[in-house]
């Protein structure tokens, strides 16, 4: 994948001190890097902490860009680490808590075969996963890592990335259909009210 | 199961394709902050280095002038640095031609002692071919003075009898044995020669 000629002159202008070519670069991607940097954190102070390192990150490292990568996906991937390093720093044994938590959660596949949900409705879903599960989830589902590369990043082992990863759909597919369950009032209850 | 699970998570992918949240304004500030503060680390780091440069030239600077400041006179120390270079430049071809004259020494000092010692020979040859003669002049004289002494009577006795004196060295004893027959022939010979007549 090869980069747009017009991002290329631009990162050229930013290895070469450019003021001006780093604000066109950074205007024209601190939206879908802040957006990334949202969904590895909990609150949005640490999304702005994370976004801004990261592109502190971007700028320093240009010089070891390969033009023949994805320069959006370069600069994801550092968003990316950035926030998993935040959150290894934060863990507090969050996973361990919430494995009862999970295994309790019923788990209706088939409700979610419409996939008629939004990306809110998703995220507040996401929300309550538990961090661990969801932190699995997001790398392999949404940014699509493979399950050797969350085993190196989080430092866990490659079955527990796959079980997480597995748990966290059936917590994920759960939470969804109480959702639906609860926008869309069954008629027993109607009739009830009547 | 898996092609539902398959298109739970391309639905999920297509959710979060192209989402987009703007920054809030304080992140960019955040940024470039940084970046300045992270050129300006660098910047004082090259201008400390630059002033420590500097430090060091200065200091060599004074140091230098008061090692001029504590010289003489100026013109004596130009030309004490131009006399310096010249001497150098004496000894290094002094050098060279000491190389050459000593290769040729050599070349001769090898050469001369060869020549000589035939001379020598020769010279050695020659007299000791002269003393050799002078010896034997030497020795003729003696024994001529000798036999003249002692030859004197033989040679008077030769034409007496030449075979004999031939044949054998004669001694002394028998040229007197000699004269003795001869004076005894004599005396025996006039009565011979009588009888013949």
């Amino acid at each position: 994948m090869s980069v747009e000629p017009d991002i290329l002159e631009l990162i050229e202008k930013c290895k070469a001190g450019d003021r001006r070519a780093q604000f066109d670069l950074y205007g024209r991607f601190s939206g879908l890097m802040f957006a990334v940097s949202l969904r590895y954190t909990n609150t949005k102070i640490d999304a702005e902490d994370v976004v801004q390192n990261a592109w502190v990150k971007i700028f320093s490292k240009l010089d070891t860009f390969s033009e023949n990568n994805s320069f959006e996906g370069w600069m994801r991937r550092i968003v990316v680490n950035t926030a998993i390093t935040l959150y290894r720093k934060n863990k507090k044994h969050a996973n361990q808590a919430d494995i009862s938590e999970v295994l309790a959660t019923p788990a209706d596949i088939d409700a979610s075969k419409q996939c008629d949900f939004t990306r809110e409705e998703l995220e507040n879903a996401i929300s309550r996963m538990p961090e661990g599960y969801g932190v699995v989830f997001k790398l392999y589902v949404i940014d699509g890592y493979k399950h050797k590369e969350i085993a190196e990043m989080l430092d866990i082992e490659v079955n527990t990335s796959k079980s997480q990863l597995s748990r966290a759909k059936k917590f994920l597919q759960g939470v969804l259909l109480h959702m639906e369950q609860v926008a869309t009032p069954r008629v027993d209850d109607h009739s009830n009210i009547d | 199961m898996k092609p539902i699970k398959d298109i739970f998570s391309s639905h999920i992918q297509g959710l979060y394709k192209g989402h987009e949240v703007d920054a809030p304004g304080s992140v960019q500030e955040g940024v470039f902050n940084q970046l300045d503060a992270i050129n300006g680390s660098n910047t004082s780091g090259s201008a400390s280095g630059g002033f420590t440069s500097k430090a060091v030239l200065g200091a060599a600077v004074v140091i230098v002038g008061f090692a001029w400041y504590l010289m003489p006179v100026s013109e004596d120390q130009v030309v004490v640095d131009e006399v310096e270079v010249v001497e150098e430049l004496v000894v290094e071809d002094v050098k060279v031609v000491e190389e050459v004259a000593v290769t040729d020494a050599v070349y001769e000092v090898e050469a001369a002692p060869e020549l000589v010692v035939q001379e020598v020979v020769e010279e050695n040859v020659e007299i000791s071919v002269e003393e050799q003669i002078i010896a034997e002049e030497e020795i003729e004289n003696t024994v001529v003075t000798s036999d003249i002494e002692d030859v004197h009577p033989e040679v008077v006795v030769d034409p007496i009898d030449e075979d004999e004196i031939l044949e054998e060295a004669v001694p002394t004893k028998d040229v007197i044995k000699t004269k003795e027959v001869q004076e005894v022939l004599e005396w025996v010979l006039p009565a011979k020669l009588e009888v013949d007549e």
